[in-house]
């Protein structure tokens, strides 16, 4: 994917920009359309690792978006432990269209460190007047859909070294998407724990599979980085198909 | 960087084959560890029933950085099992 028309367009997020890069995978944005997506993204807050973004109750006034690191929706049950439904990584909004409801029913929270850009609403309805951009934020609420249904999938059908090998594909193309993978490996700064609660499974469960894939020369991860050593084989295992990600190759789908 | 003093223990699982764990999870104590190995082995005997089989023989060794192991788990320890056969 070239980000070189935008980098001569402005500075603002430039070539940076993790929405533009992902958009435009899929849809036919105008240089406009580039310049107005980029100034979503402009003045993030700097936000410390495992730090709420927003938490359940409370009222949603901005849709966030991630512009740098990850975070995690997640709900807490009665016991403390936690269910994450979702991982974010930069390009992904939380939530877009959460400024309807008066609460939130989930939390959300960052991961890593983080820029979060806190988006009003007023700027949301703006932008949408864009027929190419109300479009492909369609596209984006519809792969988010879309991937919940993967994990839905995932989590109640796959045993846990095919629902990891999964996840690891998933994430991987995802990355890939927003030009954050080099050749086969990408930052995966996710802890066993981290994984287990996006799986249901224990982190001694995740450590194990993890061991077993690293013995089978799958993957390895070290210091936060996930290199798939086959990932054709992941994908077999795993019973990965990338269709739900809606991904176009080439560029311009929608 | 804050240096990091949670300590890490690590578990090596023992069943169809041996998976020798080089990574390890960071846990507040050795209690922590216990639970979580406890956790784990019930987890583990969890695929092991879906598939229709439960090796109770099988067990999680547990080590602490020093590599002292501070627990061995069958997973026949892990669960009660009840039956009206003797």
């Amino acid at each position: 994917m070239s980000t070189t028309a935008l980098e001569a367009e402005g500075p603002l997020c430039g070539g940076g920009s993790p929405l533009v890069t992902k958009l435009e995978t899929v849809a036919r944005l105008t240089g406009e359309d580039r310049l107005a997506l980029a100034a979503l993204c402009e003045d993030p807050r700097d936000m410390g690792a495992r730090r709420n973004v927003i938490r359940e109750g409370e009222r949603p006034d901005h849709v966030h978006l991630m512009v740098e690191g990850w975070a995690a929706r997640y709900k807490l049950l009665p016991d403390g432990s936690r269910q994450i439904t979702a991982f974010l990584i930069p390009g992904d909004f939380c939530d877009f269209h959460i400024t309807i409801l008066r609460e939130m029913d989930h939390s959300i929270t960052t991961l890593t460190r983080a820029k979060v850009a806190y988006i009003p609403r007023s700027k949301i309805d703006e932008i949408t007047e864009r027929a190419g951009i109300a479009r492909a934020f369609w596209w984006a609420t519809l792969v988010d859909e879309a991937v919940l249904r993967a994990w839905i999938v995932n989590v109640g059908r796959r045993d846990a070294f095919e629902a990891i090998g999964h996840l690891f594909c998933e994430l991987y193309v995802r990355m890939k998407n927003v030009g954050l993978t080099t050749d086969h490996h990408f930052e995966l700064p996710l802890t066993q724990e981290e994984l287990g609660d996006a799986l249901g499974l224990t982190p001694v469960h995740v450590n194990r599979v993890l061991q077993r894939m690293r013995a089978d020369e799958l993957i390895s991860l070290k210091s936060g980085v996930l290199t798939i050593h086959d990932y054709r084989r992941l994908e077999a295992a795993a019973g990965f198909n990338p269709n739900y990600l809606h991904l176009a190759d080439p560029p311009g789908l929608i | 960087m804050v240096k990091r003093t949670v300590p890490r223990f690590f578990f090596h699982v023992f069943d169809d084959v041996v998976i020798h764990d080089d990574d390890g999870l960071e846990l507040a104590d050795a209690e922590a560890a216990r639970r979580a190995a406890l956790a784990g082995a019930r987890s583990l005997i969890c695929d092991q029933v879906k598939e229709g089989r439960l090796k109770l023989h099988h067990r999680i060794e547990v080590e602490d950085e020093a590599g002292v192991e501070i627990l061995a788990l069958r997973f026949g320890d892990a669960i009660e099992i009840e039956t009206d056969r003797l």
